[in-house]
């Protein structure tokens, strides 16, 4: 099970989110000449030179208002919330939780409503 | 920061209840506790190599636990609902997701339902 953003999603919600937000971080690996060998997770923020902030489940979660998360017949995960514009729901889904906030989390930043 | 995975004691109260510690995706290193610092690790790496480690679950891994299972913040906090032969079963609410799905997890191994 996808526990975190990859590294393609997180950049693209440090676009978007606060930094304190995140609750992870992303850290590369180098070469004695500094070439970038591979990244690795880690938990916490500690935003430093050469990292990349990263979202658990959790941490998505806490940034919508008032979220719901279920499984649907078709296994596939869905993120609902309320839009207090409209008095209708906006949701999200993907066959797992992290990539449903995700798309969540884009589609309420395209309508204004992060 | 929000809580990013399963606490010492809640990971341990978990393995007690039997469930399967190769759902946990996250670890803390014994080490580390007999040093006083209390830290946790994704698992990104195999458990043996990983070695006397203790697990931890993200809320990823423990919506999958659950299987099924829904989660939902209301004014009131966080609770998880899960659906067994067409009864709710409801968790109480806690400020915290991670804390909701650890007590449905608790509530449900005590009716016998998982």
């Amino acid at each position: 099970m996808k526990s975190y953003t990859n590294l393609e999603q997180s950049k693209k919600l440090a676009e978007i989110l606060p930094l304190k937000s995140a609750d992870m971080r992303f850290c590369f690996s180098h070469t004695l000449g500094g070439r970038v060998t591979g990244h690795y997770p880690m938990i916490g923020r500690e935003p430093s030179m050469g990292t990349i902030p990263c979202w658990s489940l959790a941490a998505m979660l806490s940034v919508l208002d008032f979220p719901s998360l279920t499984q649907n017949k078709e296994d596939e995960w869905e993120v609902c919330i309320p839009n207090h514009k409209s008095d209708e729901y906006i949701e999200a889904s993907a066959y797992n939780p992290v990539d449903a906030c995700y798309k969540m989390i884009i589609r309420l930043n395209e309508l204004n409503l992060l | 920061m929000n809580k990013i995975c399963t606490s010492l004691e809640q990971s341990q109260k978990l393995i007690e209840l039997g469930i399967d510690v190769n759902t946990a995706d996250m670890f803390y290193l014994r080490a580390d506790i007999a040093l006083g610092e209390i830290e946790c690790y994704p698992n990104v790496l195999h458990r043996e190599e990983v070695g006397d480690d203790i697990p931890a679950w993200s809320l990823a891994a423990l919506m999958d636990v659950l299987d099924r299972g829904a989660l939902f913040k209301t004014p009131k906090g966080w609770a998880c609902q899960s659906y067994i032969e067409f009864k709710a079963i409801t968790s109480d609410y806690y400020n915290n997701p991670i804390d909701a799905c650890v007590a449905m997890i608790e509530k449900l191994h005590e009716q016998k339902l998982l």
